[in-house]
């Protein structure tokens, strides 16, 4: 899901995605560091890290190999947060990794940090339910659906760029069937987790275990 | 705070256990390898870990920029082109889902094979083995003469080809070293974000106390 160095830069449309990606970028990096106190500090490092790791881990599934984003799980952690923590991971994989570029920086974290933020605005709610079937099924929804989101956004701006619009490429479509319940199900269980022995990273209410 | 590094802690154990049984960490990037075999040029497309991309659009263009051919790859995300012109050929692998990687085959490498093709004579930069076995068996024509050598070089161009891919298989590989050493740039970063903070509370606090005691 990372467009690649050269791909946009074609073309006029293309230099207006990638002028846009990165305003958008700036914009929800700023804000998430305004909001970003002192406590929440290694928590957006920590998930930072481990968005640097997983999606570099690929799990090899069937013909093809998925990896783990954690879009949603990041977006209902951190909320505007999300876009420093990916910011700086996605610099890190263009400069360790050799994934993505450096111009195409700013619309790659635009393409993983919107879903991350719509998850938190639409599904904090769902998270802060006293039903932990409730919990466990709006933390599934914005673990998958942050993917496809992610996806979809990273389609439309190839399409945008004059490219043809191609949710998914060949093998990609396999990989997204695969990768979207793996997905719901970690942050889903991650989420409930949390709910139950450290509710205050959610700024929920504990979560009663039976 | 135990929980989350808990987590990473585990994350980290899963991309070292990954690696160390061999199936080491890759991300989903694009990578290219081509080279020219027997007046062709071959290549595949393949992700970090050897994942072959179907249907990928290969473009060649010459050093001008001119685009020289087309072809898409197979099921073994592999592809072969015909080079019709001497020159360095650049090869740019696209999909449609934004990933793009180009490898560029040297016309050095092509001499040989686009000479047979136009019948220009063989550069002077041609293998030892050549030279070395050309003299034995002069019978009637050149084109005999030179037909045992050609299948002896074909052999050791394919032998190098497989060389060269191990090598570039080794140098898009991302290590789990590169892994660890992105999370300890991230730790330092927040090392660094507290630094600033705590300074800024600081300076608050001692400003606070400064108007307190004035």
């Amino acid at each position: 899901m990372h467009i690649a160095e050269g791909t946009l830069s074609g073309s006029t449309e293309g230099l207006v995605v990638l002028g846009l990606g990165w305003a958008v970028t700036a914009a929800g990096t700023a804000i998430g560091l305004r909001r970003m106190d002192y406590e929440r500090v290694p928590q957006v490092a920590l998930l930072s890290a481990a968005f640097f790791v997983v999606s570099l881990i690929q799990i090899p599934i069937g013909p093809t190999s998925v990896h783990l984003v954690l879009c949603g799980l990041i977006g209902l952690v951190l909320g505007w947060a999300a876009f420093p923590a990916m910011l700086v991971a996605l610099t890190l994989q263009v400069l360790i990794a050799g994934v993505g570029g450096p111009t195409t920086l700013g619309i790659n974290t635009f393409v993983m940090g919107t879903p991350a933020i719509v998850s938190y605005l639409l599904l904090r709610p769902g998270i802060h339910s006293k039903s932990e079937t409730v919990t466990f099924a709006a933390a599934f929804f914005a673990g998958a659906f942050a993917l496809l989101f992610g996806a979809l956004l990273n389609a439309s701006a190839l399409a945008l760029a004059g490219g043809s619009f191609r949710l998914f490429a060949g093998a990609s479509l396999m990989a997204h069937v695969v990768a979207m319940p793996l997905e719901g199900l970690i942050t889903a269980t991650t989420v409930v987790f949390l709910r139950k022995v450290r509710p205050e990273l959610l700024e929920a209410p504990l979560l009663a275990t039976r | 705070m135990h929980l989350r590094t808990r987590i990473l802690r585990w994350a980290l154990l899963a991309g070292l256990a990954s690696a160390l049984l061999g199936e080491s960490a890759h991300a989903h990037s694009m990578n290219m390898f081509a080279y020219a075999e027997g007046g062709r040029i071959r290549g595949e497309v393949f992700a970090r870990g050897g994942t072959p991309f179907i249907g990928a659009k290969i473009t060649a263009y010459d050093p001008q920029g001119e685009t020289l051919a087309e072809t898409t790859t197979d099921d073994a995300g592999e592809f072969s082109l015909v080079p019709a012109k001497r020159c360095d050929w650049r090869l740019v692998a696209e999909t449609d889902d934004g990933h793009r990687a180009e490898y560029t085959v040297p016309s050095t490498e092509l001499s040989a094979d686009v000479a047979e093709n136009e019948g220009k004579p063989i550069e002077p930069s041609q293998p030892a083995p050549e030279s070395g076995a050309a003299p034995p068996p002069p019978p009637t024509s050149e084109s005999v003469a030179s037909a045992p050598p050609a299948d002896e070089n074909a052999d050791l161009s394919r032998q190098v080809a497989a060389l060269r891919r191990e090598l570039n298989q080794l140098r898009v590989e991302l290590r789990w070293q590169d892994v660890i050493g992105g999370v300890g740039y991230i730790l330092g970063l927040m090392g660094l974000t507290f630094y600033f903070l705590g300074v800024r509370k600081r300076d608050r606090e001692a400003g606070g106390r400064k108007k307190s005691t004035s």
